[in-house]
């Protein structure tokens, strides 16, 4: 674990070397017991300090002997004419939890004074030497700011200081309680509003710190100043009804970190409290150092709002709150149900990312630097290897929860699980990058008829073509935005080796939507079987009955499988081919000219308005081929009128002995082989064909 | 072309009507047929073995749009010409080969509605056909100087020999005999009958005094008989084509399916024996009606064997020999030279009265292929239509050219569903998948 380091140390401009007693020229001795006389001196940022031979740069200490020994000594202050031991044996001894810099043994001296020309980062530090630096810090920001400008311009930068205590010693609650109500105090203090410009900080949340925070509150918004995280969550804890149920359910470092968080994504600069009535706060500051008591410092009194008395000033903070409650809801849902359920597998997945552990972390910074190879954006991963680089996520429910809390870091993954898509066991998975993957609306019409295409395009092994090439078509289709664009993606990564199963499902589903959505779908279908590299006849033959279903194409020219097939062939046909099939539909043309001979007249017949040939002129009305006495007769009969009703033509064939269908029946087949048309058409009336009659009695 | 084929203005326009439509012409369809010639050659000669008083059985296999009912239609004509009666019907799921709820009554009432003859080729033959029969038994009987009954009874003896047959020559006789007696009521009913529109037996013999009706059982048997007695009336056969042969192919219950294809093996062993004198059946079906070996009727292990393809028929031999002929979809070449033929009959057979040339036909598929795409020659239905209609506007404006009019041809997909969303299809996807 890395803590952070003491900011960058400038290069001194006043250097103090405080030599041991004894090694000093008498001159100097003498001058700096005079500059020591006065409590010690406050070794700045910028200044140097050798104690015991240990060089120790950056300051934040008080450096000097006691001159008044009526006075408590300030436990803190470094007296360099104690002695220190740089090789003692007792520097094992177990230090008591509050200690003065005078009563500790010279090793612990030099432990500590070590520790201050260090980097100062050391987790392993007794909390007594914590204390010792911390004396200095409080003396500086509550005693000193208030008498000394330079004092008041270093209260930033040694509030800065305390977070970055906090946030590596933070686990010794005594000295966090301390160090957090010192910040308080030191906002409170600063005549010129800072930010410490951190996310993780807190403020203590104690009854006792409320008037501190009430007061701190106050003095924002007199001054109109965006609230730090810290302070936000400082009032919501202290006010948020919402935010103090979940401190009473659940863990607080859970809220507080994700109120932090989701603060600053919320609100970048902070939001302003609103001015209320003024009124008289009188805030005093408990200090951890015995030697300042009874000081005027230590109370504050100020004119400022109220913020405390106004919920309306409180409202976006409460909503914040109230999303940050959900946010952990499940998860502590699944931790009640559950005993030990910190330690079990899939509690993490049910913590908002910004909660995982360091392993976990780790784990989604693998899966990113992978979907970052990726030219697609996007990384298929097996079930297997999604196993591997979460080995905690086994249940389908884990997949969920793990798919929600990479939403959080802008990771998506599909199967769209949280949009309700099952999960098939076994089945591959895609995660990938997009910006903001709540704004993937999966809901619209335009997203359903998008999805549903690649549903539609991999029955039909479209989809199996290059990723370039489908995302590249993906990336045309400019009615959906660029989140749902890159779900699509994925989707059609996931999609792309299911294999090839009936599409009469999803076309059915399809065909629900509105017309127009069909349209399109069934167009950008066909332009991926356009661009598909992979498309055959089968596809075509899917996309034909696919377009059926959708009941789109008649009457669209780029909604048939063939067009685009066709359009990309091109018209080219084989001469050759046509000479041979014109042969050959010759030879059968007169093939069936045989068959059909008495239909086919030569060209100097009727067409031409000439007589008819010589052949057809032979053939005499009483001379057609097959009739008897009786038909013949009743033709001469029939012929005499144009037109017959069915009764009259009945009694006339009767007449003749004859029945009236079987009679035209007869008579028509022989007028067929005799001229090749019927006399007698129709069925009721039935009238004589003139140009057959015309040619029978040529 | 052949440049010596001229044709009436009453075919050409029938023709052309029937093209300008969408409908596949019941005429003249020897006039635009292109290619098939070895098909079309071994239909002819089924056919004629028919004619001949033999049998003959024939499956036509395509895929949707390559043809089969234009080809089939042909056929029809071709056995019209050759004096043949012709009985066509389409399947569906009310009217099958087997049932027991009406469904094979259903056909034969279909086929016997749509009997034809060369002289009535738009069905309603049956009438004439009977009455002709009466004909020429009278004229028999007068010239032999014996009663008419007694001829009618000694040609409708061969019928009796039949299963079926004796009340079939008793209905064909009670017709004769309420004609003598002017009773319209039994001569109604005679042809009720043969029609397969008696649906109880009591009533048959009440009115007819016969004891049978033409029922969902004896159907092939009725149409063994019409075979013969059409040829006892002069006509020379009996060929029944049936289509959309996919219908049985959807059936969704198994034994449906299967006492179906039961009746086709019964058909085709009766025809393949020689059983039947003067009979031929013509069925057209889609591929997967014939090979899906789990629904189609290779499903039938005693059909798959007699409809199985030659094993030696490959790489470019072919054998139609068998019962099963395949017609392939079109191909732009054969769409090309189908454009020829409809613009020669278009004009007439007057090559000089061509409205478009050859550059023209080529602009015309191009623009096809634009707004259709390979369905223009595979289901060439819509790009025909809207070829004549392109004649017909340049036909009567002289002045226009086929480039200015052809941006102006719609050219709407053939089969697909217009507006609302058709479902009815959506069985067929079960098999597209397993394909």
């Amino acid at each position: 674990m890395t803590y952070p380091a003491a900011p960058a140390i400038p290069a001194p401009t006043e250097p103090v070397t405080i030599e041991q007693y004894p090694g000093l020229p008498e001159r100097l001795r003498l001058r700096v017991r005079a500059a020591l006389a006065n409590s010690g001196q406050w070794i700045s940022r910028n200044q140097v300090c050798t104690v015991g031979g240990i060089r120790i740069a950056g300051g934040w200490f008080y450096v000097g002997t006691p001159s008044d020994l009526r006075k408590q000594p300030d436990p803190g202050l470094i007296d360099p004419t104690l002695q220190v031991d740089h090789a003692g044996e007792d520097s094992c001894r177990p230090l008591p939890h509050r200690t003065t810099y005078a009563e500790m043994a010279p090793t612990s001296r030099y432990d500590y004074l070590s520790w201050l020309a260090s980097a100062r980062v050391d987790p392993s530090l007794p909390v007594a030497y914590l204390f010792l630096y911390f004396y200095g810090l409080e003396r500086r920001i509550v005693i000193e700011a208030c008498r000394n400008e330079s004092a008041q311009a270093e209260l930033p930068e040694i509030a800065a200081e305390l977070v970055r205590l906090i946030e590596i010693y933070g686990v010794h609650d005594e000295f966090r309680k301390y160090a957090e109500v010192l910040v308080a105090w030191t906002h409170l203090r600063s005549r010129v509003p800072f930010d410490l410009g951190t996310a993780s900080m807190a403020l203590p949340n104690c009854s006792s710190s409320r008037p501190l925070i009430r007061a701190l509150l106050g003095r924002f918004a007199r001054d109109q100043i965006p609230l730090p995280p810290y302070v936000a969550l400082a009032w919501v804890r202290a006010c948020s009804r919402c935010a103090q149920q979940q401190l009473g359910s659940g863990p607080a470092e859970h809220f507080d970190v994700l109120f932090l968080a989701r603060y600053s994504q919320r609100f970048c600069r902070g939001i302003v409290p609103r001015r209320t009535d003024s009124v008289l706060l009188r805030t005093s500051y408990a200090p951890a150092s015995n030697a300042i008591r009874n000081d005027l410092s230590l109370t504050l009194d100020q004119v400022v709002p109220d913020v405390f008395r106004s919920s309306a000033a409180l409202e976006p903070l409460e909503r914040l709150a109230g999303t940050v409650c959900g946010e952990l809801k499940e998860y502590e849902k699944y931790v009640r149900r559950r005993r030990e359920a910190d330690a079990a597998a899939g509690a993490v997945f049910r913590l908002p990312y910004v909660l995982w552990p360091a392993p976990q972390k780790s784990a989604v910074d693998r899966l990113l630097s992978r979907i970052e190879g990726e030219p697609s954006g996007a990384a298929k991963l097996s079930r297997a290897e999604l196993t591997e680089i979460f080995p905690d996520c086994a249940t389908r429910s884990d997949f969920v929860a793990l798919a929600r809390s990479l939403a959080t870091c802008n990771l998506g993954f599909e199967p769209d699980v949280l949009a309700g898509v099952r999960l098939p066991a076994k089945s591959p998975v895609v995660v990938f990058a997009c910006a903001d993957v709540d704004a993937a609306d999966r809901t619209s019409l335009e997203y359903r008829a998008a999805q549903m295409t690649l549903t539609i395009a991999a029955r039909a092994g479209l989809l199996r073509s290059s990723t370039e090439t489908v995302r590249v078509e993906i990336q045309s289709w400019d009615d959906l935005n660029e989140m749902q664009r890159s779900r699509l993606v994925a989707l059609a990564l996931l999609l792309s080796d299911r294999p090839l199963t009936s599409s009469k499902r999803a076309c059915l589903e399809a065909a629900k939507l509105p017309y127009d959505a069909r349209l399109t779908l069934a167009k950008r279908v066909l332009q991926l079987r356009g661009v598909s590299e992979t498309g055959d006849s089968y596809a075509d033959a899917v996309l034909s009955k696919a377009m059926k279903l959708l009941g789109v194409g008649p009457e669209e020219d780029d909604c048939t499988p063939h067009v685009v097939a066709a359009r990309r062939a091109g018209i080219s046909l084989d001469l050759s081919r046509i000479d041979a099939l014109r042969q050959e539909t010759d030879g059968l043309a007169q093939r069936l000219g045989r068959v059909f001979a008495d239909r086919e007249l030569d060209s100097s017949d009727e067409l031409s308005g000439k007589s008819p040939s010589a052949a057809v002129a032979k053939r005499s009305f009483g001379a057609i081929h097959g009739l008897d006495d009786r038909h013949f007769d009743f033709i001469r009969a029939a012929v005499l009128r144009r037109e017959w009703t069915a009764l009259e033509l009945q009694e006339l064939a009767q007449t003749f002995g004859l029945f009236l269908a079987g009679a035209i029946t007869h008579i028509n087949e022989a007028s067929l082989d005799a001229v090749g048309e019927s006399l007698l058409d129709g069925s009721d009336p039935i009238s004589i064909n003139q140009d057959t009659l015309k040619e029978l009695t040529s | 072309m052949n440049p010596n084929l001229r044709f009436r203005p009453k075919d050409r326009d029938a023709l052309l009507r029937s093209l300008r439509a969408g409908v596949v012409p019941r005429a003249g369809q020897h006039l635009i047929q292109v290619g098939r010639a070895r098909e079309v050659e071994t239909l002819i000669s089924d056919i004629d073995q028919v004619a001949e008083g033999g049998a003959a059985f024939r499956l036509v296999i395509g895929e949707y749009g390559a043809g089969k009912t234009f080809f089939l239609n042909l056929v029809r004509s071709i056995a019209l010409e050759k004096k043949l009666v012709v009985a066509a019907a389409d399947l569906n799921p009310d009217r099958r080969l087997q049932g027991s709820g009406g469904q094979v009554r259903s056909l034969y009432a279909e086929l016997m509605r749509n009997l034809s003859t060369r002289s009535s080729p738009d069905g309603g033959g049956l009438t004439g056909i009977i009455e002709q029969f009466i004909n020429t038994a009278q004229y028999e009987a007068q010239a032999g100087g014996m009663p008419t009954n007694a001829a009618l009874r000694q040609k409708l003896v061969a019928l009796t020999e039949l299963v079926g047959g004796y009340d079939f020559a008793q209905v064909v006789a009670c017709y004769w005999q309420a004609s003598q007696d002017g009773n319209e009521q039994v001569k109604s009913a005679a042809i009720q009958w043969l029609r397969g529109e008696f649906t109880t037996k009591t009533e048959a013999r009440q009115v007819l005094n016969v004891r049978s009706i033409v029922d969902d059982a004896s159907v092939y048997d009725q149409l063994k008989l019409i075979a013969s007695f059409v040829r006892l009336a002069g006509f020379r056969g009996f060929v029944v084509t049936l289509d959309e042969m996919v219908n049985l192919y959807k059936l969704p219950n198994s034994n449906a399916r299967s006492s179906n294809y039961e009746q086709i093996l019964r058909i085709l062993n009766d025809t393949l024996q020689g059983n039947v004198v003067g009979l031929g059946f013509i069925l057209g079906g889609t591929p997967e009606f014939l090979t899906d070996t789990r629904r189609g009727l290779y499903s039938y292990p005693a059909l798959q064997g007699r409809l199985g393809s030659n094993p030696f028929a490959k790489n470019g031999f072919v054998d139609f020999s068998g019962p099963v002929i395949q017609l392939a979809s079109l191909t732009p070449e054969e769409f090309y030279v189908l454009l020829q033929n409809i613009r020669h009959v278009h004009a007439a057979g007057d090559s000089t009265r061509y409205l478009v040339d050859d550059e023209g036909l080529q602009g015309f598929m191009a623009h096809c292929q634009r707004h259709l795409g390979d369905r223009y020659f595979r289901t060439p239905r819509s790009a025909i239509t809207a070829f004549v209609n392109m004649l017909a506007v340049l036909e009567q404006n002289e002045t226009s050219d086929w480039s200015s009019v052809l941006n102006g041809i719609p050219l709407p997909v053939d089969g697909a569903p217009m507006g609302p969303v058709a479902l009815r299809d959506a069985d067929n996807e079960l098999t597209l998948v397993r394909l």
